[in-house]
């Protein structure tokens, strides 16, 4: 399943996939397939990503459909 | 807590790494300098043997072992004829001032005989011919030779063209490993420097992701069963006695390097192949120079030497074509996954940026979430 809240928030920051991946210390490819849905980040890249993007593990990673 | 730990720099590992390049150089050239080109002296001669005397009963051949070229091994060829013939022949080696170095007798057929380390210098073989079991013992009891048991010929009549040879090659047993050892360490060193090049910032080791490193392990999966799979071919292939037109190391070959390649494909295509901190544009680059290298190498060796011999390909022969069609192999694997990310970069950046309805939703959602 796409992850579109983080997409939205790296937009929201106007970040690119790149900028996001080297502030995470990750490859581009690897925000890319978050993004995407095509791979589940461990916790520790979660809450990497979630510090640059100055939001909350539930803020990004919690589905609320599924609420 | 701090580590107290001293880092070298990448600096002083490359003065290093450059400094032991520079004397590895110097050391196999050194070595490689000491390396004299093997000789053989001949010498015909003919005897007569009439009622068990020898005519001529000796015969000398002149040698000499050049200086730098060290120790010498040095041996003895003659015919295949001795024990019909009816005579023995003996050798006695002497050096410049005369004094015998060694000796011994031709008791064996056919075989290089007693190779003998000598040093430098100039010596002379005095050949000698025997028909009698006492001249003979007390030959070799004199020179503590063994390997005779029994003297069990007699002299037969006749003239007899012989043929002897003494082979002198350089000892290069011992400068050999040196050789090696420094070659080793030479191309230990400049894969070092350029690994280390190839790597951006101050740190001496790949850096992968976490996605990186999942990948790198499929891809490695993907790599060994594989190999397992052609393995299990070749057994099959075997028990089934069908005979291919290459050899073993041809096929141990390809069963390696498709399992090598099958792991680059995979980490390629995966963007798993190179590190975060490698510099991509260099190494492509290099890979490519290495595999064009390879290539040029391998046909100039076909050139020189076909590949097929009596109707089999030998793998031998091929690890510079297979080399260079490896490295060729990542860099169009590297180009066709680059050009498909900009395809996709392309479609990403009329999308991306922009934030649908639906991404709204999450936003908002998020927010509210973030609010309550």
């Amino acid at each position: 399943m796409k992850n579109l809240k983080l997409k939205a928030f790296r937009a929201g920051k106007d970040m690119s996939q790149d900028e996001l991946a080297k502030a995470c210390g990750v490859s581009r490819q690897t925000i890319n397939a978050i993004e995407k849905g095509d791979y589940n980040p461990t916790i520790n890249l979660c809450i990497s990503i979630c510090r640059v993007l100055g939001k909350t593990l539930n803020d990004i990673f919690w589905d609320i459909d599924e609420e | 807590m701090e580590k107290n730990k001293k880092h070298i720099s990448k600096r002083k590992l490359l003065i290093i790494c450059g400094c032991g390049i520079v004397i590895s150089i110097l050391m196999i050239f050194l070595f490689s300098l000491g390396d004299k080109d093997p000789f053989t002296v001949t010498s015909d001669v003919t005897v007569k043997v009439e009622n068990g005397i020898c005519t001529p009963a000796s015969s000398e051949l002149d040698f000499e072992i050049l200086s730098g070229s060290g120790k010498s091994i040095t041996s003895f060829i003659w015919g295949d004829f001795e024990k019909e013939q009816g005579f023995i022949t003996t050798a006695v080696v002497r050096d410049e001032s005369g004094n015998e170095v060694f000796g011994l007798s031709g008791d064996s057929v056919n075989v290089e005989m007693n190779p003998t380390h000598l040093e430098e210098g100039k010596y002379t073989v005095e050949l000698g011919f025997i028909t009698t079991e006492k001249d003979y013992l007390s030959f070799i009891s004199n020179r503590d030779l063994n390997h005779v048991d029994k003297f069990d010929f007699e002299p037969v009549d006749g003239t007899y063209n012989m043929t002897y040879t003494v082979s002198v090659r350089p000892d290069t047993s011992l400068s050999l490993i040196f050789l090696i050892t420094f070659v080793f360490i030479f191309s230990l060193l400049v894969c070092l420097i350029i690994c280390t090049a190839t790597i951006k910032g101050d740190s001496f080791t790949m850096k992968y992701d976490e996605r990186q490193l999942l990948a790198r392990g499929s891809a490695f999966k993907a790599g060994f069963f594989t190999i397992l799979i052609m393995t299990l071919f070749m057994m099959i292939k075997d028990s089934v006695e069908i005979n291919l037109p290459v050899d073993n190391t041809f096929v141990s070959l390809t069963i390696a390097f498709t399992g090598i390649m099958v792991f680059l494909g995979v980490a390629i295509w995966e963007h798993a192949y190179y590190a975060l901190n490698e510099k991509k544009k260099t190494v492509i680059i290099m890979f490519v120079f290495i595999g064009v290298a390879n290539f040029l190498i391998g046909i100039s060796n076909i050139c020189k030497d076909p590949v097929i011999e009596d109707g089999i390909l030998k793998g031998y022969k091929c690890i510079n074509l297979m080399c260079g069609f490896l490295f060729v192999f990542i860099g169009i694997i590297t180009g066709i996954r680059v050009l498909a990310d900009k395809r996709e970069e392309l479609y990403e950046e009329d999308t991306s940026d922009e934030i649908t309805t639906d991404e709204m939703k999450y936003l908002n959602g998020g927010q509210k979430h973030e609010e309550s």
